[in-house]
């Protein structure tokens, strides 16, 4: 498809050799650039995943007892991940929690978000509000990336993931009408 | 009478400056393409707000697909060899030249220091259905040993969690519980991001 460009003769009736000209056709090197380019765009990797720190306390040595803490139960905030995608939060010791304080609510921005906002608020000091995230054996991996996203966007400094207490499975069990395995 | 065509001009068009243009982005994309190594187990991550962007070097990765079983993966090339020497140490099993190799294509390690061997043996497309899991219980913790070799050969190395949406938690607990207890207690969990809700 190389274009030939012919030249007018002049009058002089010399016969001058043709000049062949120099100029190729680009369309198929542009096209196979093109194809490469396209198969690069897409096998190449653009979003890297994102990660979260997550850090836990280090474990306390066994001959060491550990030092219950007293923390103000309305600086605290502790939050129960149940199965199903339910949610359930209180502020009351773990051993005297009953079904009627144990209140649920959802991972929606007008759940939980509020309910630790809300809560924090309340609070007597601030500065020192604990979120104490419980995760039951039902609740998923997913759940726990969600909470652990709501205390970035609540911007809460303190928080720690324990394990749920007997008392507050059992009132979980009540509350949500699931019986024990 | 005679009608005066008029001359038809073939439309030509200088293809050079496309050309050029298309083979300029085309070394750009050669030169940042890193290709992604096939996964070898489907894993859904959960999003988040998070910000801050998955390293490239000095990572080992644990995945958790959505029936709890565990993976391996160290990302940095140089550290594999090395780990897979102790611990086959450790367990008594020593690799060949060939083995090595076919680990060092190994992007997650899908089945126990015991069942290693004979997996590497494979060919890729039987590597593709056999993905058991490396146990991890009380009794045989050979999954944190994995851990602490990389650990011990690269010490700036992190740990990244790759949990799936359906994992349920005792599975992360389990993990997380073990690998405290060696006194690691510094994890990434890896997410898809999310846009941050605005207030």
């Amino acid at each position: 498809m190389a274009q030939i460009e012919e030249k007018q003769s002049n009058d002089s009736g010399k016969v001058r050799a043709k000049k062949a000209s120099t100029k190729v056709d680009m369309t198929p090197l542009a096209d196979l650039g093109f194809l490469l380019i396209t198969f690069f765009m897409f096998t190449t990797t653009f979003s890297k995943p994102n990660v979260m720190s997550l850090n836990m306390p280090p474990k306390t040595p066994k001959d060491q007892p550990q030092i219950e803490r007293e923390i103000d139960l309305t600086n605290s905030i502790s939050i129960i991940l149940g199965g199903d995608d339910k949610l359930y939060w209180h502020q009351q010791d773990k051993t005297k929690l009953t079904a009627e304080e144990l209140r649920e609510t959802t991972y929606t921005k007008d759940g939980i978000r509020n309910d630790i906002l809300a809560a924090r608020q309340r609070a007597k000091n601030p500065d020192n509000f604990t979120v104490i995230i419980k995760p039951h054996d039902d609740s998923t991996y997913e759940n726990l990336v969600n909470i652990l996203d709501e205390m970035e966007i609540t911007q809460s400094q303190r928080y720690g993931i324990v394990d749920i207490s007997p008392n507050e499975i059992k009132v979980y069990e009540e509350k949500s009408g699931t019986s024990s395995k | 009478m005679a009608r005066v065509k008029p001359k038809r001009q073939g439309i030509h068009m200088d293809m050079t400056a496309m050309s050029d243009m298309a083979w300029l982005l085309l070394t750009f994309f050669i030169l940042t393409t890193q290709f992604k190594k096939p996964d070898i187990v489907p894993v859904k991550t959960p999003s988040s707000v998070a910000e801050t962007k998955i390293q490239d070097g000095h990572l080992m990765r644990i995945t958790i697909n959505k029936d709890g079983k565990y993976y391996f993966s160290i990302i940095d090339d140089a550290t594999k060899v090395p780990v897979l020497e102790k611990m086959g140490a450790k367990y008594g099993i020593s690799f060949t030249d060939a083995e090595k190799k076919s680990f060092m294509k190994v992007s997650e390690i899908p089945v126990k220091i015991g069942a290693l061997k004979s997996y590497l043996n494979l060919s890729d497309g039987q590597k593709q259905e056999q993905i058991p899991g490396i146990p991890l219980d009380s009794t045989d913790l050979q999954l944190i040993d994995w851990v602490e070799f990389t650990m011990e050969e690269d010490p700036e190395v992190k740990l990244a969690i790759k949990g799936d949406v359906k994992t349920q938690y005792p599975q992360f607990r389990d993990l997380i519980k073990q690998l405290v207890e060696r006194n690691i207690n510094k994890f990434q969990l890896v997410t898809s991001s999310e846009a941050k809700p605005k207030d």
